[in-house]
């Protein structure tokens, strides 16, 4: 087992010191010391389980180096020069290490006391490697308990990775299929079906081997989902192939209809584990849910359970969120007091699972005027997803 | 970004009535070479006397953010320059937060106590010694009882259920995390008499270290 992988040898190990070691120092060039108080490998490499692709017999960085960067206290035009820098170092470093290089946005070492448990700060905390300054500074963040992660996390995480599988499916049907998209983001939509079932059940560890030794003990997890194609492992064994594809992956070519298939069974599955954790959220809002009709259950919640019960505060920041982002077209009250998430949970179903839809009710809830395809909400929503998800 | 003053700091935390009063007190009649000055953050609540007394006896005041924390901040960076500063007084009847009595200048060891002592990282980055005061919860409770019944008024009823309502959670989710972030983890259950010698020598040897 090495620093950054399991699999990756003390050379591999080496290679990624050296490139941290210049990201140090890049970053370091741009920061008055007295600004940066951190600067945090996080994702894979940072747990220690990072993948290691082996190509031509050699050795090679697989995921993106994830770092976090934890400022002082900065004004507003420091922190928007600094985050201009960043993104232009993250440019030349991945290209200059043929890796991608990405930055978090910067967040102040005072906000980490009051961070809320989502799953990015959980697994931040609970593996990350510091690069510079105090080693010791997320301890700020409050003391979380695994089996306490929300299940809204969950819900989040299928969103996400519901639209990596959709974009997979439209890679697939182009002339020039990225394969190595295609497998990453279907390998990583299953391992958001584990992941979210863990989350639910309150067995999240942040480690992948220990989440994969859970769900080694625990096979029943899929029973609560139910079988696809007849198959009551389909998820077990999917989940603990994903799961070594992330320790060491592969870039073997895909045959299309094989994967064809793949992604069928997996958003089949994706969409019978979607409806029943959005029912498991429903009910701890007492809503009750039609087992035959899930996606109008779905609809319903979201629209009238779901309600807005945040602070004037946080309704205020929603709505500047959706004035900046939407300029006011389509303006409902519903709509913009809402983050603009919410637009994203509502459509997801009708473009990952062709739900039945009005699409001039999509384009509403977009605040989309004048589209005249389905591409153009497709295009819509993941403009929205890039940057709210 | 505050830059690195001349006076030390040190931070006090711990639980309700785990003994931060007297270690800080026991710490100030110690150091008696240094101008020593001793502040609670209890002074720097958030003034609710605009509430009504029932909307203000709502207000949880075991939660970090019941604290002015600016202003505490801010009143800590100026005593720690040397600067003369007035210590705001809390009236926990009227809820309200006056211009205080107490002035305070020229010291050289600000000792700031209160049970959130270790929670905001501002403080914690500026403090020089960081001191947690562990006491079992059963001992704090029983001490809480006694003291809010003999000086505060209240009956046992209204302290348990503040205990249970409030204190304890608060400990649980603030304070008891905050503890990670001490230098030192002192038992409020005994005497501080070798302990007090030893953060006397420290403070001594950091007062006169040249930054």
């Amino acid at each position: 087992m090495g620093k950054y992988s399991i699999h990756g040898s003390d050379a591999f190990d080496s290679k990624i010191d050296a490139i941290l070691e210049d990201i140090r120092t890049r970053v370091l060039d741009i920061f008055p010391q007295d600004k940066l108080k951190a600067l945090i490998l996080s994702g894979g490499y940072g747990r220690g389980e990072g993948g290691v692709l082996i190509r031509d017999g050699q050795e090679e960085l697989y995921n993106d180096l994830d770092l976090f960067v934890i400022t002082g206290k900065l004004k507003r035009k420091t922190c928007q020069f600094l985050t201009r820098q960043l993104t232009a170092l993250h440019h030349e470093l991945s290209e200059k290490h043929g890796i991608d290089v990405d930055f978090s946005p910067l967040q102040a070492y005072t906000v980490l006391p009051k961070a809320e448990q989502w799953l990015v700060w959980y697994d931040l905390k609970m593996g990350h490697k510091v690069l510079f300054g105090n080693p010791r500074i997320l301890s700020y963040l409050p003391d979380w308990k695994a089996e306490e992660l929300p299940l809204m996390e969950a819900l989040k995480l299928l969103l996400n990775r519901g639209v990596g599988l959709k974009l997979a499916e439209t890679n697939l049907k182009s002339d020039k299929p990225d394969h190595d998209f295609i497998r990453r983001n279907i390998h990583k939509a299953i391992q958001a079906l584990g992941d979210s079932l863990l989350i639910a059940n309150g067995l999240y560890r942040c480690s992948n081997l220990e989440r994969m030794e859970i769900w080694q003990s625990r096979k029943d997890l899929t029973s609560q989902i139910g079988p696809i194609s007849n198959d009551d492992n389909w998820l077990y064994n999917q989940y603990i192939t994903s799961m070594e594809f992330k320790l060491k992956p592969c870039i073997e070519t895909l045959e299309r209809d094989a994967t064809t298939k793949w992604i069928k069974e997996t958003r089949a599955m994706f969409k019978q584990t979607y409806y029943f954790l959005w029912k498991q959220q429903a009910s701890a809002h007492k809503y009750t849910w039609q087992e035959n009709t899930p996606y109008q259950s779905y609809l319903q919640y979201l629209s009238k359970s779901f309600r807005v019960t945040d602070s004037i505060h946080i309704m205020l920041r929603n709505l500047l969120h959706n004035l900046k982002f939407f300029k006011g077209t389509c303006f409902s009250p519903d709509l913009y007091l809402r983050y603009p998430r919410y637009r994203l949970f509502y459509t997801l179903p009708y473009f990952l699972f062709d739900e039945e839809g009005d699409v001039r009710n999509i384009g509403f809830i977009l605040s989309l005027q004048g589209f005249t395809s389905l591409r153009d909400l497709w295009e819509r929503f993941l403009k929205i997803w890039y940057v709210y998800n | 970004m505050a830059s690195k003053p001349h006076a030390r700091l040190v931070l006090i935390s711990g639980g309700t009535c785990s003994g931060k009063t007297t270690m800080a007190k026991a710490i100030g009649k110690r150091m008696q070479e240094l101008k020593t000055v001793i502040l609670s953050h209890d002074n720097y609540y958030k003034d609710l006397s605009h509430l009504s007394q029932t909307e203000a006896n709502k207000t949880n005041f075991d939660h970090p953010d019941s604290i002015e924390f600016p202003y505490l901040y801010q009143d800590v960076l100026s005593i720690l320059k040397g600067e003369t500063v007035n210590i705001p007084d809390y009236d926990f009847v009227t809820h309200k937060r006056s211009e205080g009595k107490m002035c305070v200048a020229g010291a050289e060891v600000l000792i700031l106590e209160g049970i959130f002592a270790l929670y905001y990282p501002e403080l914690v980055e500026l403090a020089d010694l960081k001191i947690f005061v562990d006491t079992d919860a059963d001992l704090r409770l029983a001490r809480r009882i006694y003291r809010d019944i003999r000086d505060r008024g209240f009956n046992i009823d209204s302290v348990i259920e503040q205990y249970v309502d409030t204190v304890r959670p608060s400990h649980m989710a603030f304070i008891e995390p905050s503890k990670k972030n001490a230098d030192v983890i002192i038992s409020g259950e005994r005497e501080f008499d070798k302990v007090l010698y030893l953060l006397n020598g420290f403070l001594l040897y950091e007062s006169r270290r040249v930054l």
